[in-house]
């Protein structure tokens, strides 16, 4: 759980081809070089990273991950 | 404002008039599936949920909350059955004391059970006012007002409560008329319009209404209610018609506040605090019970204070045009008008399906074939989904789900697809986009034929639209929910171009009037051979197709069946409806044809153009509803003999007739009947 100073961001590679190793060790630099970022999961299967960051340093995380990351708000899904 | 124990007698239910199908009613929080809101599940009332649906439930937005946890009772009760904690047969609850007027009455009827010491008062429509006077320059007299007042004294049903009478120089300044001197009876909602309708022109009957300031008050305000203190508290006792009481069923109060909500306990009450107002302030109850009983719906409802208000629920068999009949094979009503029978040959065999949701109880008679699933919900220190506690379903929304698309007909629900192989992939409570992108993977790695995704989000998600496209590449159909929200737009990811987005309908005739269903019917729609377009549904260009998705009956955890409302009970339709044509329709009998984007579109294609044209707008229901028949007819040629042929195919042919006709009913053209008229 993130906590109120964080909020978590699902981090995927913009090729959801690209090997899960790939973007798994790309997640972990880049969460290395923002220290307020947190790894949170990585699930290997779709090769998509849960990372926690605060809000502020949140353009630093994208920064550090390049443009070929899709970084979203890892939105709750509702029943309808 | 307590009554008094003369005062207290079992009487007949009267059903709400502002409850029926005239679609009248005001902006409310909508019951629906939606956030799961009053779900027969026994998720506590949430915030966010059902009737708002939630949903919001009530599901949309504007849904009770409640709906994504599920409630300790639910909890503790697991899958128990939906009867657990009804007393056993032959002990029926001691009846309450009898009242000192309502002796005879309540001697004459069904014991009530009532806990404690407290009166029984039995919950009906709350009876009105009504303003009876002369209109202006009407000929009439004081004389005849005396005899219109002696008159409505002796009328049954109906009480003149006071008489207002204008100063003498004011009345009959106003030119020899009577106008100021009027009567105030109280009556039912059902009298006093007859007697409006009765009145004649020199009369006017109106009913007297509370009067408010326009001022904003701090009180309206959401954070002041919940920070209110409580100003009343309801006790009530839901039971079934044979006065047996019905735990985990939910109750939730609308009045000046937000909606206040409780679960029944064992013995069927429940109390619920107010939070601003009184039990006469309360200007809805909604009583949804956990299984095999109708829900309730009752406008300005007569409750008491210092009573056990009684509400008596009925069985879902005892609607006969429902077509529900309990431990006997049974099709729905949107089964039937999409062309599935009990006797079909079409089973879905070979067809593969993957559920989206909350899991499923496969423990439910209709469902013990469902054997493959993955709970995304409960992980391991891999991340690895648990292949084990998927059959747990806390929100009961994927059974129910899975009864449309898979019963097995044998003394339960018939599904479309029951020889289908089903993955249920459980996401919920608790689900979020990454976990939807991984039951995406799942159904590309297990070369699923049709997903269904009775969810949504009001945000979107570029991640996740990447996993639906590579599932459209992949040969899997994605059937979504369009979202019960409205009038919000359409909700990712229905609003993905990769989805088949699905929007609800219900028929006329197919639930009784004093439930909430009735109240998803839109006021002034034109409904062709009863089909409406549900209130609740989103609409938008990006609505491809439309599902049954009003009262409709499946399975629950524990082994009942509920009626429910919501996109995420039409989307399962569509869902089952793709499954049978992927398993028998002649273009797809080449097991090892190529699984791609092609074989997706045709799909799509057959289910949208055997779409009957509703005459409605295909912002809500997109082709139509859907016919199994007609997909399934050599007039639904292939594609490749349909490219040889210069023309549109049937398919076209079928898609312009919709158009025209919402069209032309858009523009009042089109004959029809008003629903719940």
């Amino acid at each position: 759980m993130p906590d109120e100073s964080e909020q978590e961001f699902t981090v995927s590679p913009r090729d959801v081809t690209a090997p899960a190793a790939a973007t798994q060790a790309a997640v972990q630099n880049a969460v290395a070089e923002v220290e307020s970022a947190r790894l949170v999961v990585f699930h290997r299967d779709i090769g998509q990273a849960i990372v926690a960051v605060p809000p502020d340093e949140l353009d630093r995380l994208k920064t550090a991950l390049g443009p070929d990351f899709l970084v979203d708000p890892r939105a709750p899904l509702r029943l309808n | 404002m307590a009554k008094s124990p003369s005062d207290i007698a079992l009487v007949d239910v009267v059903p709400p008039a502002a409850a029926s199908t005239n679609g009248d009613a005001a902006p409310i929080p909508m019951p629906t599936n939606d956030d799961a809101a009053p779900r027969a599940t026994g998720p506590t009332a949430a915030a966010g949920g059902a009737p708002a649906a939630a949903d919001g439930d009530p599901g949309s937005a504007t849904a009770p909350a409640g709906a994504d946890e599920p409630s300790a009772a639910a909890a503790n009760a697991g899958n128990g059955a939906p009867g657990a904690g009804r007393p056993a047969p032959g002990k029926r609850p001691q009846p309450a004391p009898a009242q000192k007027a309502g002796a005879a009455v309540l001697a004459m009827k069904p014991q009530q059970a009532s806990p404690g010491d407290s009166p029984v008062h039995e919950v009906g429509a709350r009876r009105k006012q009504f303003i009876i006077a002369a209109r202006a320059g009407a000929n009439l007299n004081p004389m005849a007002v005396d005899m219109l007042h002696s008159q409505l004294d002796h009328l049954p049903d109906v009480k003149v409560v006071r008489r207002v009478r204008p100063s003498v120089v004011g009345t009959f300044g106003l030119g020899g008329g009577v106008a100021g001197d009027m009567i105030v009876a109280e009556t039912t909602a059902e009298r006093g319009l007859e007697l409006q309708a009765t009145a004649g022109p020199g009369l006017i009957v109106e009913e007297n209404r509370e009067l408010t300031h326009l001022a904003l008050s701090p009180l309206d305000t959401a954070a002041a209610a919940s920070a209110q203190p409580v100003t009343d508290s309801i006790r009530l006792q839901v039971t079934d018609d044979a006065r047996q009481p019905l735990p985990r069923a939910q109750v939730i109060l609308y009045g000046r506040n937000w909606p206040a909500q409780g679960e029944t306990a064992g013995d069927g009450t429940a109390s619920v605090d107010i939070r601003g107002g009184t039990a006469q302030s309360i200007q809805y109850m909604y009583v949804k019970p956990f299984a095999n009983d109708w829900e309730r719906w009752v406008t300005d409802p007569d409750l008491a204070d210092g009573s056990i208000n009684a509400v008596t629920l009925r069985p879902l068999a005892s609607f006969d045009d429902a077509g529900f009949t309990p431990n006997a094979p049974f099709v729905g009503w949107g089964q039937r008008q999409m062309g599935l029978t009990t006797q079909t040959t079409l089973d879905g065999a070979g067809a593969r399906i993957g559920i989206i949701d909350s899991g499923c109880d496969n423990q439910h008679p209709a469902l013990t074939h469902v054997q493959k699933g993955l709970d995304y919900t409960n992980k391991d220190q891999n991340d690895d989904p648990d292949a084990q506690s998927w059959t747990t379903d806390q929100l009961g929304h994927g059974t129910h789900c899975a009864g449309v698309i898979t019963g097995n007909g044998q003394n339960g629900i018939r599904g479309f697809a029951p020889k289908a192989e089903v993955h249920v992939l459980k996401l919920f409570p608790g689900g979020f986009f990454d976990d939807l992108s991984r039951g995406l993977k799942y159904a590309i790695d297990n070369k699923l034929d049709v997903v269904n995704c009775s969810l949504g989000s009001p945000e979107p998600s570029d991640a996740v639209r990447q996993w639906m496209n590579l599932a459209r590449q992949a040969g899997v159909v994605v059937v979504v929910a369009a979202g019960n929200s409205a009038p919000d737009p359409v909700q990712f990811p229905a609003n993905a171009p990769e989805a088949l987005a699905v929007g609800a309908v219900g028929m006329q005739n197919t639930f009784p009037p004093d439930t909430y269903h009735a109240q998803t019917v839109p006021q002034g729609t034109v409904a062709v051979n009863g089909i409406f377009p549900a209130r609740f549904s989103c609409a938008g260009p990006e609505v491809r197709i439309a599902g049954p998705g009003v009262a409709v009956i499946s399975s629950v955890p524990g082994g009942g069946y509920a009626a429910w409302d919501g996109t995420s009970m039409a989307a399962p339709h569509i869902t089952g409806l793709i499954a049978l044509l992927a398993a028998h329709h002649p273009d797809f009998a080449d097991r090892s044809a190529p699984r791609n984007a092609a074989r997706v579109d045709r799909l799509i294609s057959l289910a949208m153009g055997s779409a009957m044209p509703l005459g409605l707008d295909a912002r809500q229901v997109g082709a139509g509803l859907p016919s199994l028949v007609t997909a399934m007819s050599p007039a639904m040629a292939r594609p490749a003999a349909a490219a040889a042929t210069p023309g549109a195919s049937p398919a076209d042919v079928n898609r312009i007739i919709s158009l025209v006709m919402a069209q032309l009913a858009a523009q009042g053209a089109v004959p029809g009947q008003r629903p719940g008229a």
